[in-house]
């Protein structure tokens, strides 16, 4: 297997960062009430993810990193979080010009991508993994699509959970948190193929 | 030597992305009427749906484009649409007196004739051969109406019967509307900020009234005899307040079943 297809499966499915390292929870839980605003969610994030990736790689390996750049580790995180911030400011301004419905219903959560820590997270795991810039670029796109897919796949669940008499003490958040749980068990059946 | 550099490359790249945003901005912008963001503020923002449109910001859209009629939020009331037609210069609805929601039945202790074990919700026991009660008019207890308030302003007294909070109800209708037995209705208040009505909606005949319920409207016809005049009439076996503008005194009055209600309602929205 080329490397490329190994970091974009590993990001899906094997190490989701939802579901394995647990990065991103709040939008998992907070919109993915609804199948339509889920998949946009997971569109803007796998957007933001990608772009992320795209942009940190040069400004990481040209300005901050020891070796190559100006020495300047301690930058790191306030550059990446400016970039992811620009980024869903971007984003943001994209969707309410064509997706007006879309930018209602995703509300406040849109501009919490730049809280997004499955953002900063992908961000930093590149730069401590050393991908290159092509394989940056896939993980990016592969964090965002795993990212989606999971969202998705919990949207599903909770749309058919409204139809199920659910017990009084499990209503609410309690019934989702299982759900999610029961979730990641089943993603723990890829753990161990492809070690991050 | 370090801080230099590090303040160079962080200005330099916030700069960077403060001029890429600006450029896709000018590029991107929304042109949203800002007349929109100012109706708004007026409006309630309950996005209860009873104008008909799905939610405040898609009325507020309407009311800006001057396709949607200022006086079509019930919540917001005769002043909000006040309001909106001076803020969008349209002639607004003449103003009338404010309204209040009032429960029709007061039933304090409730005759069944069967036992209902099913859905607890006033719709089903009411198809379910009126949920075993003796009345066939009377309030159920269900709460079907203490779900429908997007206030929060009904909830139900001890005996199960809804009471409404006079200063949070806005007369938006939207309790009676869930009331399969239509007993809840939305009245005018008159100048003496009172309303007065008779809390039964039970027309059969006093004596089969009797029966099903100690607390019905047995249409004695003592109230509008011996009552102030044109404030009570008696129509199908049942007393009703009729619509006024003036404020009457009906403290003399004494009903056998004491099913006249009076309310005095205080901060009118």
């Amino acid at each position: 297997m080329s490397p490329l297809f190994t970091i974009f499966i590993s990001a899906v499915l094997v190490n989701n960062f939802v579901l394995y390292y647990f990065l991103g929870i709040c939008p998992f839980l907070g919109v993915s009430s609804r199948l339509e605003s889920s998949v946009g969610m997971g569109m803007a994030t796998t957007f933001v993810m990608t772009m992320t990736a795209l942009i940190t790689w040069p400004l990481y390996y040209y300005l901050i990193s020891p070796e190559t750049g100006l020495n300047l580790p301690f930058l790191e995180y306030v550059i990446f979080i400016l970039v992811i911030a620009s980024l869903v400011q971007f984003v943001e301004m994209f969707i309410r010009k064509f997706f007006q419905p879309l930018y209602r219903a995703l509300g406040i959560y849109l501009p919490l991508i730049t809280t997004n820590c499955a953002i900063l997270g992908m961000a930093l795991f590149m730069v401590i993994r050393e991908y290159n810039y092509l394989e940056s670029m896939v993980f990016g796109f592969g964090a965002g699509a795993g990212f989606t897919l999971v969202i998705v796949i919990m949207a599903g669940i909770r749309e058919e959970l409204e139809w199920v008499p659910v017990p009084r003490a499990f209503k609410g958040a309690p019934v989702v948190l299982v759900t999610a749980g029961f979730l990641a068990l089943a993603f723990m059946g890829f753990s161990g193929m492809i070690s991050p | 030597m370090s801080i230099l550099t590090s303040l160079i490359v962080l200005g330099s790249t916030g700069l960077l992305a403060g001029a890429v945003l600006t450029i896709s901005y000018s590029r991107l912008k929304v042109e949203e009427d800002p007349g929109v963001e100012e109706i708004m503020e007026k409006l309630p923002g309950l996005n209860c749906g009873a104008c008909g449109y799905a939610s405040c910001h898609e009325y507020a859209l309407g009311v800006a484009a001057g396709s949607a009629d200022v006086s079509l939020c019930r919540a917001g009331g005769p002043e909000l649409s006040a309001e909106l037609a001076s803020l969008t210069g349209v002639e607004g609805p003449p103003e009338g007196p404010p309204v209040k929601a009032v429960v029709l039945c007061g039933v304090k202790d409730r005759k069944m004739n069967a036992e209902y074990r099913g859905s607890k919700s006033c719709l089903s026991a009411d198809i379910t051969g009126g949920g075993g009660m003796a009345c066939r008019y009377g309030c159920l207890g269900y709460g079907d109406c203490v779900k429908a308030c997007p206030l929060g302003g009904v909830r139900l007294n001890p005996a199960g019967v809804p009471e409404i909070a006079d200063e949070t109800c806005t007369g938006c209708g939207l309790c009676a509307g869930a009331c399969p037995r239509d007993i809840i209705k939305v009245l005018p208040v008159a100048k003496d900020s009172k309303l007065i009505y008779v809390a039964c909606s039970n027309t059969q005949s006093g004596k089969n009234t009797r029966k099903v319920c100690p607390d019905g409207c047995i249409a004695c016809m003592l109230c509008v005899k011996k009552g102030p005049e044109g404030v009570f009439e008696v129509k199908d076996n049942l007393a009703r307040a009729l619509p006024r503008e003036n404020g009457a005194d009906i403290s003399s009055l004494k009903c056998p079943t004491s099913c006249i209600y009076e309310k005095k309602i205080q901060g009118n929205r």
